[in-house]
């Protein structure tokens, strides 16, 4: 191992491998001639600062390389052994490790949720009676998504599980293809309820351990282990800079692994050989191949076609997603969260797979666009630059997003002011699943905070609606708007999109101590 | 266009790995002698078979003969029950109201139908037209005693499903589902004010020129083409009657020819127009090639179709993907009348096969032998491949019929005397049935078409024999009593449908205790 971590050339990874390195590997060099040259001139035109490539074939490593720098601004270079958030890629290790207690007889795919969380429960009694494991790994709810349950908030994943109960319906049950990543973290505690160990640990013990997976961990609070990690960068103001990591431990079960590109090969291997890893078994080919197969279809839109060349099926199975690819089947998953995005991707017919970690966040599909030339160069199918069609389709997004920011600054009323004065506008907001909000005046400027975490200042727009500028700028501008009863008194904010429409509930008073929330 | 590009692109790569396979798309060499062998291998008495590709017909020819022991012969023109293949037709139907504003795919049924009614209230509630096109209510493939040769009406076939306990979670998997659709059919109504019958003929059949389709084999007797069914006993063929569906039209009842169904085909792939006159809009027609539920795929079909690796559900339509492309088709089945849709819109490739006689797979044979010539990949020998299928089937039913004799035990006798079991039994979802002693034996009745002799079996189990020409080929039907403490027969389970409750009979005034 401590060989591969001096590896800092894909060409010298494969000489270094030696012993590792099939035949075929020389093949693969044919086949991947070019790539190298790609990926570097694709960073630059994507902006991302590091990357790091791994590809298995037939079960071995032929190509593990990383390129550019864990953060901008220094010289630490990106290797095959640098750790980067693996996020979403995560559930497919959540539905694993279910699949491995499917072979227990611990649990069965169509158990009921209720029968081992007695404490689950959503919108409808009926529906809470038939959700059954299956649903909450394959995204077909028909809840509403629900980030901002975890995302900043502090809840643990117990108190998540119970906040599932506010989550309002957005599609008829199982009518509908909706991502969930609270699904996964009740997914998560279910396996915890079953196995009396907690989500981390089963993740460790029955996968990391036996797969060698000894660069990988399931918190941020671990990285101060690993001195070779990448940092994490967004855009912020026309500039590429570093942000922290963000805590996923309370998602745990949905997004929290950090690993690398060696480690991640290993996992890739361990999927595409049905369940087997180095000869020894994991898990059983059957439980496995359930986590393979489709059961939720996922509309095509047409940017996914342009992009997804001779696709006509799309579904979400247990922890991965999966479509038709050129006449392949393929089984994938991306991940993101600030500043980091990737990919896996695992042709089982090619018996193939490709791992992407990067380091940038938002307005980055660079990762898709290699997945696309390294599928296509092992299907001898070549030609299509694939960086420049993703890039095509960002800068298409951008626009569209510009003209509807132009729409609604077209939209602005000009002149109006707010109907009181903004100190009757601070108070405490209340929203069942979404905890507490708090509105309150700093420096003459309305201040939101929601939960211990997310901040953000309220410019005023027209009327009684504000434009919240976000301390995490890459969440983007919202507009808010205050609604007023007959009295004049202001009762509810309506925060659209992300959040439901919080409840004023009571005047800001000086408090401290008590419960962290009410 | 771009899409098309690829695809070519991809069968191009094929072609030049594999130099046996036909360089350029088109009808396979010799395919009267393919389809004619076919006919006779499956000893299938007729079979008539189009082409359509690029919105032009290339083939349409008829075998073999209508009706055993008569001399006309099957032409492109014949008619034929379609079955299942007219699911299509009642999700376009559904589409053309969709266009008009009328209604919309997700619209909860009970707000077209305010009686209709499922099991679970909450399902009733929440259940959407999509939800009756595409196979997945959780009823799964029950219910068809109901309607098939019964008395009831259409109403009353979809009133009674209320009493049907769903077999797996609403929208959970699929369950073929025909009484749904048979709901969708009265959605049509509600929503037109006219029938579903009408609605179709006025609203397809007419713009697209199929003077000659019906939706009832009432209609069968006004016309001088047309193929009559038939069924195998024992292994000779004979011919059997129509089999009635006008209670369960929507999901089954329309007759047509081959050459009438290439105009419906060209529809289908020219994205709703035909002969430059639009049926219905492309988003309908990409809708309804939309997958909704996933069927799974067994290992039989990964073993005959290795490129496959998705089997859906869309509306009215199965959609799977095969050597790359997308494949929109049905299968139709009903006594004695066995057919086949097929669509492959990228290569604008439409394939219909319709037969008379029961058969496991001569259609298949037929369809995937065309598809494989005109995508340029190396074909299989389907013939065989389905030949064996139907062999190992064949053979899977008989060593289950011989498992069944020698399950049975010998030397026993019913627990009580035949009069002991005549009465009258009922079920909330199927109705009412009744047994009666005539000339020593039982014989049950259940509407007008089911008239079984119970032959004792063992126990208290008998064996109905129907009497129903084309119900008797099959092994009979089990009929197992129950006797209660008493000593009195309760009720009665018919095996594959539920079990019966005997209705008590009143005692005379003042004996109760």
């Amino acid at each position: 191992m401590s060989g591969l971590a001096l590896m800092g050339r894909g060409l010298f990874a494969l000489a270094t491998l030696g012993v590792a390195a099939p035949p075929q590997a020389v093949g693969q060099q044919g086949r991947l001639a070019g790539l190298d040259a790609y990926v570097e001139r694709a960073m630059v035109a994507w902006q991302v600062p590091g990357l790091a490539l791994a590809i298995v074939k037939d079960d071995s490593l032929v190509y593990a390389k990383g390129y550019g720098v864990r953060e901008v601004g220094t010289q630490k270079s990106v290797d095959t052994n640098t750790v980067f958030g693996i996020m979403s890629m995560t559930k497919a290790f959540t539905a694993t490790a279910m699949g491995m207690l499917v072979d227990e007889g611990r649990v069965r795919w169509d158990d009921r949720v209720i029968d081992h969380l007695p404490g689950f429960y959503v919108y409808n009694d009926w529906v809470t009676r038939e959700v059954t494991i299956r649903d909450l790994l394959s995204h077909r709810m028909g809840v509403e998504r629900g980030d901002f349950l975890w995302f900043g908030t502090g809840f643990t994943r117990d108190e998540l599980v119970h906040h599932i109960r506010y989550l309002r319906p957005v599609a008829g049950f199982r009518a509908a293809y909706g991502y969930s990543n609270n699904m996964f973290i009740t997914a998560g505690q279910l396996i915890a309820a079953v196995t009396g160990m907690n989500w981390d640990d089963v993740i460790r013990k029955r996968i990391f351990e036996p797969l060698g997976m000894t660069s990988s961990c399931t918190s941020v609070w671990e990285l101060s282990h690993f001195e070779n990690r990448a940092s994490p960068h967004e855009e912020l103001n026309g500039m590429l800079q570093p942000v922290p990591y963000r805590s996923l431990d309370n998602e745990a079960p949905g997004g929290s692994i950090n690993s690398t590109v060696l480690d991640m090969a290993r996992w890739a291997r361990f999927q595409l050989a049905g369940g087997e890893f180095e000869g020894r078994r994991l898990i059983s080919r059957e439980a496995l191949a359930e986590t393979h197969a489709p059961q939720t279809l996922i509309p095509i839109s047409e940017t996914t076609r342009r992009l997804s060349p001779g696709i006509h099926f799309s579904a979400y199975g247990f922890g991965w997603q999966m479509q038709d690819y050129r006449g392949r089947k393929l089984i994938q998953h991306s991940g993101g969260i600030d500043g980091q995005r990737s990919r896996i991707a695992l042709m089982p017919e090619e018996n193939l797979g490709v791992v992407i970690l990067t380091n940038r966040g938002r307005q980055n599909m660079l990762y898709d666009a290699i997945r696309n030339w390294v599928l296509d160069a092992y299907l001898e199918t070549s030609g299509n630059d694939w960086s420049a069609e993703f890039l095509a389709v960002m800068r298409e997004q951008e626009a569209e997003g510009a003209k509807e920011r132009e729409r609604t600054e077209r939209e602005r009323v000009s002149g109006t002011s707010p109907s009181l004065s903004l100190d009757r506008y601070t108070g405490l907001y209340l929203d069942s699943a979404y905890g507490k909000g708090r509105v309150s005046l700093q420096d003459g400027a309305l201040v939101i905070e929601i939960g211990p975490e997310i901040r953000g200042v309220m410019e005023h727009w027209h009327f009684d609606t504000f434009r919240i500028v976000w301390d995490y700028a890459y969440l983007g501008d919202m507009l808010a708007t205050f609604r007023l009863d007959a009295a004049g008194r202001v009762v509810e904010l309506e925060l659209p999109g992300w959040w439901p429409t919080f409840r004023r509930v009571a005047d800001l008073v000086p408090v401290v101590g008590g419960p962290r929330r009410p | 266009m771009k899409y098309r590009r690829v695809v070519g692109w991809l069968s191009m790569l094929v072609l030049s790995l594999v130099a046996v396979a036909p360089l350029s798309a088109q009808l396979p060499d010799g395919l009267d002698d393919y389809i004619e062998k076919v006919r006779t291998d499956w000893n299938v008495v007729g079979i008539a078979v189009a082409v359509v590709k690029d919105d032009s017909l290339v083939y349409a020819k008829g075998f073999g003969l209508r009706e055993l022991g008569k001399p006309e012969r099957v032409d492109e023109h014949t008619l034929f029950a379609i079955g299942s293949n007219s699911k299509a037709f009642t999700a376009a139907g559904i589409g053309i109201l969709v266009d008009e504003g009328r209604m919309s795919w997700d619209d909860r049924v009970v707000e077209h139908l305010p009686w209709f009614q499922l099991y679970d209230p909450y399902v009733t509630r929440e259940i959407t037209v999509r939800d009756l096109l595409s196979h997945r209510s959780g009823l799964g493939r029950r219910g068809d005693a109901n309607w098939y040769a019964t008395d009831f009406s259409r109403e009353e076939v979809v009133r009674r499903i209320r009493h049907l306990e769903p077999n797996s979670s609403f929208r959970s998997r699929a369950g073929y589902q025909n009484t749904m659709f048979l709901a969708a059919g009265l959605v049509t109504d509600a929503v037109t004010g006219v029938t579903w019958d009408e609605f179709i003929k006025s609203r397809i059949f007419q713009p697209l020129g199929m003077s000659r389709s019906n939706t009832s084999t009432l209609d069968l007797a006004s016309d001088d083409n047309v193929a009559s069914p038939h069924q195998p006993f024992d292994g000779t063929v004979k011919v059997i009657p129509y089999r009635n569906l006008d209670n369960v039209a929507p999901a089954g009842s329309i007759n047509s020819s081959v050459w009438e169904m290439t105009h419906w085909l060209r529809a289908m792939l020219g994205e709703g127009e035909f002969a430059g006159e639009r049926l219905l809009s492309d988003s309908v027609v990409r809708e309804v090639h939309t997958p909704n539920i996933i069927y799974p795929m067994g290992p039989q079909t990964r073993k005959l179709f290795p490129s496959m690796h998705f089997s859906t559900y869309g509306l009215g339509w199965g959609l799977r993907d095969y050597q790359g492309r997308l494949v929109a088709g049905h299968t139709g089945g009903i006594d004695g009348m066995l057919s086949q849709v097929t669509l492959v819109p990228e290569e604008e490739l439409g394939v219909v096969v319709l037969t008379n006689t029961s058969n496991r797979g001569s259609f298949n044979a037929i369809t995937w032998y065309i598809v494989d010539s005109y995508l340029g990949v190396p074909t299989r020998d389907w013939n065989a491949l389905f030949l064996q299928l139907n062999q190992e089937a064949e053979k899977a039913a008989a060593e289950q019929q011989r498992k069944r004799e020698e399950g049975r035990v010998k030397a026993t006798s019913p627990s009580l005397p035949l009069s002991e079991y005549v009465g009258t039994y009922d079920n909330d979802m199927y109705g009412t049935m009744t047994v009666s002693e005539e000339d020593g034996k039982l014989v049950c009745r259940r509407h007008t078409a089911f008239v079984g002799d119970l032959e004792h079996w063992h126990y208290d189990t008998f064996v109905a024999k129907w009497r129903d020409l084309s119900m008797s080929a099959g092994p009979g039907t089990e009929f197992t009593f129950t006797l209660g403490s008493n000593g009195k027969v309760t009720g009665v389970t018919v095996q594959g449908v539920d079990e019966f409750m005997r209705v008590e009979k009143p005692e005379p005034e003042g004996t109760e205790q």
